[in-house]
């Protein structure tokens, strides 16, 4: 059967249905595309949600998502090695560290956005190809279904399976990516409350460096939720090969941390899921008649400890859809990829989206160096447990200093070095 | 805890035709055998005959096998429509 939408838009995750919202909204025809029985069944991320660009360009919905989670008012870093580990605290009422909530919670109320506004979600529906013609995609193929569309919106997610299979981008290589792998557990609010020194809508974000992954690039996560705890592991695949472990492994050896013990003390594991990430900016596959966004086109930063996921994919997927909406009212005609380009980066120029890919090109190697998650975690680990613990005579800052540097091997002339020749370039 | 414990709390779909196709065979040549620790889910198990076996109805659909078997031994879809895992809290 072939069906003719204004916007056919594969994949209801955070991305796709940012742009079916908007663009049903201006009284397009959207179709939305998803694989899974409902949207946010095919879903899953660390814990939280950025929010300082999503209340630049959505004001109205950013004070609905606020409602969904806690807002984060206490981060804590905390780096182990040899059983002790050392944690960075800040806290702030005013601190924005975005919102902890369930993805699956976020995708179904951003799914009824859409509905609301008049996009017609199909659940159940796996896109097969993506149809070219020419030089410009026409629609997709779903089943027995050829769907014809003046835009195509590819949201299908990091495993860019239709856009390798139309040749548009190259296979995704170990180096592109880290696995992430968690566990959510429920656990009775008020206990969470009390445990946590929370109130009712605060939560906090914590990530945990060196020993938990065995020195590997990568780290792990708590984030604390309305009455749910997400733990997980980060690792990057680019040192898997080093990877002796298994994920269970070292999920069960992070729960010996008194941080992570009292929450499979208190709580109920209730699921385990894994997805992987993008640690390299992906090169983006457009032409006429196609848009990527979201993992699908890149639309992810990775820096150190930040990782910007969902938030810069429901801004990709507002301003796809802002800008599909003004060439398609002005034009009256598909629009061409370069007219959307320019009508992309002037919607998206209001958030620091464009900005932040642009210095996690410059900056993502930095990242995967190992010596941050194991000598920088060990000399800092060690410093700190010979400084201030009182094992015999008390030693002087200066010596203390002056040994953990030389037991790790680093010097106050190497760091700056090191600094002048990678770092300021952040 | 093993595989099989950490899975167990999932809600699946499982669709009885595996999504992902496994040429064992090159897995013979295979020394080094990552998907055996990768997989999160433990999908890939080496038999005592030290062949290996591939089951999907534990995948969690994260790609991770697509990308690290170097031997091109998997042949990586999503599962059929609806089908697979069901993230409930994702």
């Amino acid at each position: 059967m072939s069906l003719k939408f204004d916007i056919v838009v594969i994949g209801g995750g955070p991305a796709g249905l940012a742009a079916a919202y908007e663009l049903s909204r201006r009284g397009f025809k959207t179709l939305v595309l998803e694989r899974g029985r409902r949207p946010g069944s095919k879903n899953l991320y660390g814990g939280r949600i950025y929010m300082s660009s999503i209340e630049k360009i959505c004001p109205e919905l950013s004070k609905e998502i606020y409602k969904l989670g806690r807002r984060v008012v206490r981060e804590v870093i905390m780096l182990t090695h040899g059983g002790t580990s050392l944690n960075i605290e800040i806290e702030s009422n005013d601190w924005r560290g975005g919102v902890v909530t369930s993805l699956t919670r976020f995708v179904e109320w951003l799914a009824q956005k859409a509905e609301e506004a008049g996009a017609c979600i199909v659940t159940s529906a796996k896109v097969d190809a993506i149809h070219v013609h020419g030089n410009r995609a026409s629609g997709v193929r779903c089943g027995t279904d050829n769907i014809l569309a003046d835009v195509v919106v590819d949201a299908e997610g990091v495993n860019r399976i239709l856009l390798e299979k139309a040749g548009l981008v190259p296979r995704l290589s170990p180096g592109d990516v880290a696995l992430g792998v968690k566990e959510v557990y429920r656990v009775d609010p008020r206990e969470i409350e009390k445990i946590f020194d929370l109130e009712e809508d605060t939560g906090l974000a914590l990530l945990a460096l060196g020993e938990v992954l065995d020195y590997l690039t990568g780290g792990c996560f708590m984030y604390v939720d309305k009455s749910h705890i997400h733990v997980g592991a980060v690792l990057y695949l680019s040192n898997y090969a080093r990877f002796r472990r298994t994920f269970p492994e070292v999920l069960d050896r992070l729960y010996r941390l008194p941080m992570f013990r009292k929450v499979v003390k208190i709580g109920e594991r209730v699921e385990y899921g894994a997805r992987l990430l993008p640690v390299r900016p992906l090169p983006r596959a457009e032409m006429d008649g196609l848009v990527t966004i979201g993992d699908a086109g890149g639309y992810l930063v990775h820096i150190g400890p930040i990782i910007r996921g969902v938030d810069y994919a429901f801004v990709s997927g507002i301003c796809a859809g802002r800008a599909i909406a003004e060439l398609l009212e002005k034009e009256r005609r598909p629009p061409s990829l370069a007219s959307f380009r320019s009508a992309f980066n002037k919607y998206v120029r209001e958030t620091s989206l464009m900005r932040d890919i642009e210095l996690f090109k410059r900056v993502y190697t930095y990242y995967e160096a190992e010596d941050i998650y194991s000598r920088y975690v060990k000399f800092l680990v060690d410093f700190f447990r010979e400084y201030l613990e009182v094992k015999n005579g008390v030693k002087s800052l200066n010596e203390t200093l002056y040994m953990s540097m030389r037991k790790h091997g680093l010097s106050i002339w190497g760091l700056a070095m090191e600094y002048l020749r990678k770092f300021r370039k952040m | 805890m093993s595989f099989d414990e950490k899975v167990r709390v999932n809600a699946y779909l499982v669709h009885p035709t595996p999504h992902i196709e496994v040429d064992t065979a090159k897995c013979r040549t295979c020394k080094t055998r990552p998907c055996l620790r990768l997989c999160p889910a433990g999908c890939y198990r080496e038999l005592p005959s030290g062949e290996v076996a591939f089951y999907h109805d534990a995948c969690l659909e994260c790609g991770t096998c697509r990308i690290i078997c170097t031997l091109g031994a998997v042949r990586w879809s999503y599962p059929e429509a609806g089908f697979g895992i069901w993230y409930r809290f994702g």
